[in-house]
């Protein structure tokens, strides 16, 4: 190879390498890290066991996490099996729940993979965040993982609050909501007063045997 | 006052196996301290290797939390985030194998070409928006490679206990990354250079 060549390969290679930093810069620039994201991941590692207790870790009820498909198939049996019940202690015939009517009861059968007796304790909750002006709100809390996007609430009908039933096995729940992407706690509720990592959370008590 | 900042230097100066040893003496409020620290490479390294905030938030959330689980296994002789990036890398490729196509949101980033108000932004958007689409187009151990060496700027050493392949299999991986987003953004670097 000529002095030449050398040289030209030389500066080939100094362009290659410079682009290919002008490539990693661009990609090197942080990304957004949302508030909202950062409070549920903190939440999240809240609801874990210390590490290294050997317990096990979390007290987060998975459940939660079922698919759609499956929890409607469920809540269906259920609903139909309730019916029947129904209708041979009252001897009246069985008229399956409307679509409608359906949705509603869903949120309130005993989820799915658990036995009747279980389940028994479960309790519907309705949580209500007055927001009239908010374009978007969720419940997050320690029985949904603290996942933004797992129960959307449902604005009122006059408009000015935002609702949703959610059935809650007997204990004690910590929640928040998120108003247009802020993490918000509820100012009808009490405080939750183990905000170890900082985040602003509320308290429900679901009756029946209490956790701690 | 007074308190608080001396509070939060002394945290600041504490190493992140220090914060480790403190979590696992019984002081979760140390894990959030890490948390900080290593949210922002841990996120960016995930943004751009699935290509979308949502799945990039989940895999994180996963591995900062199996790490908060296994926290008890980590050697304090090994950099925390090299132990921190082997798990994260690992939900990358568990998520990409779920996926099992890579859907390139890079690419549908009409929002930021909009926000783009002047000329050099724009173009500034623009070579953003095609070195995103460079990168979703490399073989997945092509673009975990490049992002870890020049991105997240790992040594080889690091590189091959985050990933487990060999330094020369990362070297070739690199090489070749950067060959194929030369050639990618070949029309690109020709236009802003």
């Amino acid at each position: 190879m000529s002095h030449h060549e050398a040289g030209q390969d030389a500066i080939e290679r100094d362009g290659e390498e410079s682009s290919i930093e002008r490539v990693a810069a661009e990609l090197r620039a942080p990304v957004p890290i949302r508030a909202e994201f950062r409070a549920g991941l903190l939440r999240g590692v809240s609801m874990l066991a210390p590490p290294g207790s050997g317990a096990e870790t979390e007290r987060v009820v998975r459940r939660w996490r079922l698919r759609p498909l499956t929890a409607i198939a469920a809540g269906l049996a259920c609903a139909i099996a309730g019916g029947l019940l129904t209708a041979l202690l009252l001897g009246r015939p069985y008229a399956p729940p409307s679509s409608a009517a359906l949705t509603d009861l869903t949120a309130t059968m005993p989820l799915p993979g658990e036995s009747a007796a279980a389940s028994g304790g479960h309790a519907t909750v309705r949580f209500v965040f007055v927001a009239p002006y908010a374009s978007r709100v969720s419940l997050v809390g320690d029985f949904n993982r603290w996942n933004p996007t797992a129960m959307p609430m449902n604005r009122s009908t006059d408009g000015r609050a935002w609702l949703i039933d959610v059935p809650l096995a007997p204990g004690r729940h910590v929640y928040a909501f998120i108003v247009d992407g802020d993490l918000a706690p509820d100012p009808a509720a009490p405080r939750a007063g183990d905000d170890d990592f900082g985040v602003p959370s509320s308290v429900v008590l679901v009756g029946g045997a209490a956790k701690s | 006052m007074t308190l608080v900042a001396v509070a939060k230097v002394d945290a600041d100066s504490m190493t992140d196996a220090m914060l480790v040893r403190r979590v696992l003496d019984g002081d979760p409020r140390a894990f959030t301290i890490l948390v900080d620290r290593h949210l922002q490479p841990c996120l960016r390294f995930a943004t751009r290797m699935l290509g979308g905030q949502h799945d990039a938030e989940d895999v994180t959330q996963e591995a900062l939390l199996r790490a908060y689980r296994a926290l008890a296994t980590y050697d304090s002789s090994n950099s925390f985030r090299t132990w921190l990036f082997a798990i994260l890398v690992n939900r990358c490729r568990t998520s990409l194998l779920q996926r099992s196509r890579y859907t390139r949101r890079v690419v549908t980033d009409e929002d930021a070409l909009q926000s783009a108000v002047s000329g050099d932004e724009a173009a500034a958007t623009e070579l953003r928006i095609e070195i995103g689409r460079a990168v979703a187009m490399l073989e997945p151990d092509q673009r975990e490679a490049f992002l870890l060496k020049h991105v997240e700027q790992l040594g080889y050493d690091e590189m091959a206990a985050v990933t487990g392949a060999g330094v020369s299999a990362l070297k070739m991986r690199v090489k070749r990354a950067c060959e194929r987003l030369q050639e990618l953004l070949g029309e690109v670097n020709d236009v802003t250079s």
